[in-house]
């Protein structure tokens, strides 16, 4: 499975994936280990120890988005999880990690769990189709074959957005 | 009329070290054995009136807990090292009131023990939290 980041994602927009659920602790120690850092933020004592952080140690990595958030504080004054601009941000990450669904990277619950922090903090966007009613009552124990209208939803809403489904194609 | 009524028993798989397994429950939900017996190896623990009956011999388990406080829980329980195999998360939306107070939403969060049983926590939360 390819990862989900690919390494030239500024904290920024790593922060958001992560604080919108497409990303777990795990991906930011990756991203981090393949991300070549601005000159801005390479010494950032919080930056470091994202490439310090032995993903195995649990108590470790869980500290992962508390550093991340520190080095955005620190770095990235200006970023607002909740402007336009990181909406938009939300959004393609949104479309993108929904995308993967159809490659069989991810199961329904990765999906759903997104919904609630995009309907707080972009105010239900349109772009969230009708993702809420395709994920009722899924948890983490849905399977792909339990959730089969869940792609057709996600089919719907990569149409209605104007993303290519095909695996591979650029978004 | 079958007389059938309210859940007594739950079995749960007790894995390979029952002593493991029912320390992590003891440690990380708060839930201390109610009875053990040795032989044949089996324990309980109560949540609300149900036992949990942990044994071998089994395949693992999910069960369903209900939680007060479920994102604090998620966030000490984190710092503190405990993996969670999903983060608390809206599941259901309860607009008709079917399972409680219309407008409620139900959110979940998930872990697993070391016999590899699921744990549901589960909170309903009123409609002005949304």
């Amino acid at each position: 499975m390819k990862p989900f980041l690919e390494g030239h994602e500024d904290p920024v927009t790593v922060l958001l994936a992560r604080e919108m659920e497409a990303i777990t602790d795990s991906d930011i120690v990756d991203w981090a280990s393949r991300h070549t850092a601005s000159p801005t933020y390479a010494d950032d004592e919080d930056y470091l120890q994202l490439l310090r952080c032995n993903p195995r140690n649990a108590p470790a990595l869980g500290k992962t988005p508390g550093h991340l958030k520190s080095l955005v504080a620190r770095r990235f004054p200006d970023f607002n999880d909740g402007s336009a601009q990181a909406g938009e941000v939300a959004r393609k990450l949104f479309l993108r990690r929904i995308g993967t669904y159809l490659q069989g990277d991810i199961e329904p619950f990765q999906v759903c769990r997104m919904i609630s922090f995009i309907e707080q903090k972009y105010n239900f966007p349109p772009w969230l189709g009708d993702l809420y009613n395709a994920c009722d009552w899924m948890d983490e124990g849905t399977t792909r074959e339990q959730a089969s209208h869940l792609a057709e939803a996600i089919e719907q809403i990569l149409s209605d957005n104007g993303e290519s489904r095909l695996p591979g194609a650029p978004v | 009329m079958s007389g059938i009524g309210a859940v007594r028993q739950v079995a749960l798989s007790a894995g390979r070290h029952l002593d493991s397994t029912l320390a992590f429950w003891r440690d990380v939900l708060g839930m201390g054995v109610h009875a053990r017996y040795d032989p044949p190896g089996i324990a309980f623990i109560m949540a609300g009136d149900v036992r949990l009956l942990f044994t071998d011999g089994i395949p693992a388990g999910t069960v369903y807990l209900d939680i007060t406080g479920l994102e604090a829980f998620h966030a000490e329980a984190k710092a503190a090292g405990v993996p969670f195999t999903a983060p608390p998360a809206l599941v259901h939306r309860d607009t008709e009131g079917t399972f409680g107070p219309p407008g409620e939403s139900e959110w979940m969060a998930f872990l697993k023990d070391p016999a590899g049983n699921t744990i549901g926590l589960v909170e309903r939360h009123p409609p002005q939290e949304e």
